[in-house]
């Protein structure tokens, strides 16, 4: 009879693993990330592993505005430390860095939070506790109702879907408009936000069901994609993916020169997905658009450029590096609105007054139960330069989408 | 053992079970700390059940992700739309969540009755990859890429929403399950099992039906994921398609074989080394600090672990134990 | 029917990078057992030398793919035996770990090492496009079915006519029969892995065109190399082949005709249906066990 030890011997390995656990504890402070010099943030993302790319360049735009703002000084005195959390992507690990975060660091604010699944699973914990949540590295939906404390920045896929529908009608006068769209969160929402968008402008005739293409994250062949957007014939291909898939897609257009306009999402509204897609598809990429939420000129992201030179030479600089240099941006500019009222209703008080319009984003704005983020984007198409290189130029202003 | 000890161990297993349930609250941890223990123990739950298929009954998976999610899903679903009095609706979600596994697993079940060794592992794979694809398709049960949301279980108006109250439901149904799996294995099935993994035609000879223990097997430790993966809903109260992948697969046979195969302590050792060491890695300073070091060094850990321990850490007292024992065989050498 | 043709070109072309991952991944099975989950993760690494040889250095394309490959060489050498012959007494599943842990390894070492960027990397060949009544064929294609081809005809060659293949195939029936035979048995695993590795690299040089030089750039085109090695059975060099063809084409075929967003449901699902019914693979010899 050998259970009770068997038992025995299961419970001292829990306890094992609790006294392991137990290993990485550590002090607790007592007041929640305001000190007389300084202010606790924290922030997590994905920094290792497959989705790294993303996160790493994230972190460093954010670390290096971070840095240069406590390198002049910090905020009226206070300088800004950034706690880093790696959630390796995972939904579990995610949640647990929120709570240490608020729970146990006891940092004021949390930062730009990557990855949407993380961020959808700790919309609970974060509203509970009531702690200011600056910027989210993802555009879904449920962002900008989550509640007060909640400030989402870059624009939710579903309006850029609808700005795009906007665009398609009045810049392109499409009258037949396909979407490529990516199987995931980013591409469902952005296709259904073009649905969306159309029905309000009653063109929902232009797209048709069979005008609805899917691929999936993973795809390298993109052959059926091609096949049966070119059969349809259209004015206007809309590319809702990130930069691996959308370039694939590019490259095989420029197989069997299926050029026609195109129109992309602002995830790929960078530099470095021109470098990727554009030496595959030479022709093709010169009937590319983006839409963008930031003002990209070479004035424009000096102090990134600068910043990033001198912090983190060796990340790329990329929507994602802007990205993380806004969210630090934004938390910042809350801080000026808010002087030395630095409590959690002070902070989202002074936020809800906000009018940022001096960053890389045109106008950030917030007030009570208004929670849009960034509303206005701008087209911009891409040329090539005189030296062969290629580069984003804008063409529109701008623009909002009014129902 | 003498039988007169039976109450005495039960004792003992009683008080060791109090003492793991209560230990959050005298040492008062950090939540997030909490909700990685909660995992760490729902994650052994399905490395219990994956143990007996694949160290007990030698049936290798490499899809099981794919149960944990179903179950995950069919518990939010039952406990979303189906309201009982005194909260009777999470048992019932709970129990469903295992069971509607356990059918899809009868099912790869039958598969691996013409599969085995590499074919089998993927095919489960194949299996896995297209439930997870499933999942993001079938919008109407899974909601798709928006997520689903379960609420916290409240049963008999005992609201486990805490981390420590979780925390001990959690524990009391690895402790069942636990016990489950012990006697499940002492017993005809168990010793059926083993045979089979030994030998399948040694096994058939001897009268043991392949097509019934495959089965059971598989089904087994699919309501075992299925389980796992409910009380990972109730914990993290939101689940998406992506999490579901081959990804979580491989850690699961990984936790499982760094645990040590065909032993029930190595599921749950094996879930706290896969889950907690990175978590130490990051911390340590210096290599913490360094971009893409941690991920290094837990390959590396991982690998150190199956040179040095090929049995699993749950089975290192027993290997230093030989070792001792070999020495002291050893005719010349004087004492250890 | 030009449509269609498309699709099947194409995907051919796909299929045969899927076969030449899978035909490195076989050789490792039939040798020593093991799967090898790295296998992705190493031709990614091996694409990324050909990279920095490429960009940074600017080297001629064939001087590129030929000092990948000799880093190939050195690279699959080295990891079995640091990290595989060491194990060499653990059991198949513990192998598999192994593997694992690797790609952990080898994936932070890359992102470590070259960074987290993605980066356009070139076709072999650019000549230009030929129509074939609206059928649009690139050279490339034609060049990656070909060696692909040509690399199963030689490994072919090799196993079955060749003293090495001989040592290969005697290793893969019984190590110790194999060593009392005076077959050197480690060095013929260690031979396995390094071709493994170089056919890996080539796999991963000829997809890079397409889904650009970064850490993610195999994580499809490995799953499928799996697939491809089971459909066509672990048994022969043939059947990974003909296997990874099978799903380039149905890929597209599926994706075309019946339903792009449950493609991958309809292609894993006749996968574990023709297992079923074909256990081990369409090429597959059954192995009667002994008690």
């Amino acid at each position: 009879m050998l259970k009770g030890k068997r038992i025995l011997a299961i419970m001292l390995s829990v306890m094992l693993v609790i006294s392991l656990a137990a290993c990485a504890k550590e002090t607790e402070q007592a007041s929640q990330g305001v000190t007389e010099g300084t202010i606790k943030v924290g922030t997590i993302g994905v920094q290792s592993g497959a989705l790294s790319f993303i996160g790493v360049p994230y972190f460093a735009g954010m670390e290096a505005y971070f840095n240069t703002v406590n390198d002049e000084g910090g905020v009226n005195g206070r300088k800004i430390e950034l706690i880093k959390k790696d959630d390796e992507f995972n939904v579990e690990k995610s949640i647990a860095a929120v709570e240490e975060l608020i729970y146990d660091e006891e940092v004021f604010a949390l930062v730009g939070h990557l990855g949407t699944p993380g961020i959808k699973a700790s919309i609970d914990i974060v509203k509970e506790a009531g702690i200011p949540d600056v910027y989210f590295g993802g555009g879904a939906e449920e962002f900008a109702t989550a509640g007060e404390n909640f400030f989402p920045v870059q624009p939710i896929y579903a309006y850029e879907g609808k700005l795009m529908a906007k665009y398609a009608v009045e810049e392109f006068n499409a009258d037949k408009l396909v979407v490529i769209y990516r199987t995931d969160d980013v591409g469902r929402d952005g296709l259904e936000g073009v649905e969306q968008g159309l029905d309000a402008l009653g063109k929902s005739e232009i797209l048709s069901e069979e005008g609805k293409i899917a691929f999936n994250s993973g795809d390298t062949d993109f052959t059926v994609q091609i096949q049966k957007a070119k059969s349809l014939d259209p004015d206007l291909v809309i590319l809702y993916g990130l930069s691996t898939g959308v370039s694939g897609i590019l490259k095989e257009a420029e197989k069997v020169g299926f050029n026609v306009p195109m129109l992309t999402t602002y995830s790929n509204a960078d530099a470095s997905f021109l470098a990727v897609a554009a030496p595959g598809a030479p022709n093709v990429i010169k009937n590319l658009n983006v839409l963008g939420w930031l003002e990209v000129t070479e004035d424009s992201l000096e102090p990134l450029n600068t910043a990033m030179a001198k912090y983190f030479p060796d990340t790329p600089i990329n929507a994602y590096t802007m990205a993380g240099w806004v969210a630090a941006e934004t938390f910042v500019a809350g801080l000026n609105e808010v002087g030395d009222n630095l409590s959690w209703e002070g902070y989202i008080e002074g936020m809800n007054g906000l009018q940022f319009t001096t960053g890389l984003a045109p106008e950030i704005t917030y007030s009570e139960g208004v929670r849009q983020g960034v509303t206005k984007m701008a087209m911009s198409r891409v040329v090539q330069e005189n030296d062969g290189s290629y580069v984003f130029e804008q063409v529109t202003d701008f623009k909002e989408f009014q129902e | 053992m003498k039988k007169s000890k039976i109450n005495n161990k039960k004792l003992l297993a009683f008080i060791a079970i109090l003492l793991v349930a209560i230990l959050p609250l005298i040492f008062n941890f950090k939540r997030g700390t909490m909700t990685m223990l909660n995992t760490v123990i729902i994650y052994a739950i399905i490395a219990i059940g994956f143990n007996i298929l694949l160290g007990y009954a030698g049936q290798i998976s490499l899809g099981h992700a794919a149960f944990m999610g179903i179950g995950a899903y069919v518990s939010a679903f039952v406990s979303n739309h189906l309201t009982l009095p005194l909260g009777l609706h999470f048992i019932v979600a709970i129990l469903l969540s295992g069971l509607v596994p356990l059918v899809v697993g009868l099912l790869l079940g039958l598969v691996a009755l013409r599969l085995e060794g590499h074919y089998l592992a993927i095919a489960t794979l194949g299996f896995g990859v297209a439930i997870q694809q499933v999942f993001k398709e079938w919008i109407g049960f899974t909601n798709g890429y928006s997520g689903m949301r379960a609420d916290p279980i409240e049963i008999f108006n005992i609201s486990f929403r805490s981390r420590e109250m979780y925390f001990v439901l959690s524990v009391l149904v690895l402790v069942l399950l636990s016990i489950f799996a012990y006697n499940l294995l002492r017993s005809k099935t168990g010793r059926a099992l083993v045979a089979m993994r030994d030998s399948e035609h040694a096994a058939q000879a001897m009268g043991i039906s392949l097509f019934k223990y495959k089965l059971v097997a598989f089904a087994v430790s699919a309501f075992y994921a299925g389980v796992a993966g409910s009380l990972y809903m109730h914990l993290i109260r939101f689940t998406m398609p992506d999490q579901w992948g081959v990804m979580l697969s491989l850690n699961l046979l990984a936790m499982v074989v760094i645990g040590g195969l065909a032993s029930i302590e190595g599921g749950i050792v094996g879930a706290a080394f896969i889950i907690i060491i990175p978590e130490i890695i990051k911390g340590i300073p210096v290599i913490g600090e360094i971009r893409s070091l941690p991920y290094i060094f837990t390959g590396v850990s991982m690998i150190l672990v199956i040179m040095f321990f090929p049995y699993g850490l749950a089975k290192i007292g027993a290997q230093i134990k030989q070792l001792i024992r070999n020495k002291n065989r050893a005719p010349k050498n004087n004492e250890v | 029917m030009a449509v269609f043709f498309q699709n099947v070109i194409a995907g051919l072309e796909t299929g045969s990078l899927y076969a030449l991952a899978a035909l490195g991944l076989v050789l490792i099975f039939r040798t020593s057992d093991v799967i090898n989950f790295a296998q992705g993760e190493m031709a990614m690494f091996s694409s990324f030398i050909a990279y920095q040889l490429w960009k940074p250095l600017g080297l001629p394309y064939p001087v590129v793919f030929i000092g990948a490959i000799l880093f190939a060489i050195l690279f699959g050498f080295l990891v079995e035996r640091i990290f595989i012959r060491p194990a060499s007494k653990a059991s198949l599943v513990s192998k598999m770990i192994i593997t694992l842990g690797l790609i952990m390894i080898i994936n932070g070492s890359a992102s470590a090492l070259f960074g987290i960027d993605s980066y356009f990397f070139r076709k072999a060949l650019t000549a230009d496009n030929i129509d074939v009544r609206g059928v649009i064929i690139q050279p490339n294609a034609l060049f990656i079915i070909t060696i692909t081809i040509a690399i199963m005809a030689v490994l072919f060659y090799l196993i079955r006519k060749t003293m090495m293949g001989i040592s290969i195939r005697a290793t893969a029936q019984n190590e110790t029969t194999a060593k009392l035979m005076g077959i050197p048995v480690s060095r013929v695993y260690s031979m396995s892995w390094i071709i493994a590795t170089v056919l890996g690299a080539i796999a991963g040089i000829l997809i890079a065109p397409t889904t650009n030089i970064s850490t993610t750039m195999m994580t499809e085109v490995h799953l499928k190399s799996f697939i491809a090695a089971v459909l066509g059975g672990f048994g022969s060099f043939i059947g990974p082949v003909v296997g990874g063809l099978i799903i380039g084409v149905l890929d597209n075929l599926v994706g075309m005709y019946i339903s792009l967003t449950w493609k991958t449901v309809i292609v894993y699902g006749l996968l574990i249906v023709t297992l079923v019914i074909k256990p081990t693979g369409l090429f597959g010899k059954v192995h009667r066990k002994k008690v």
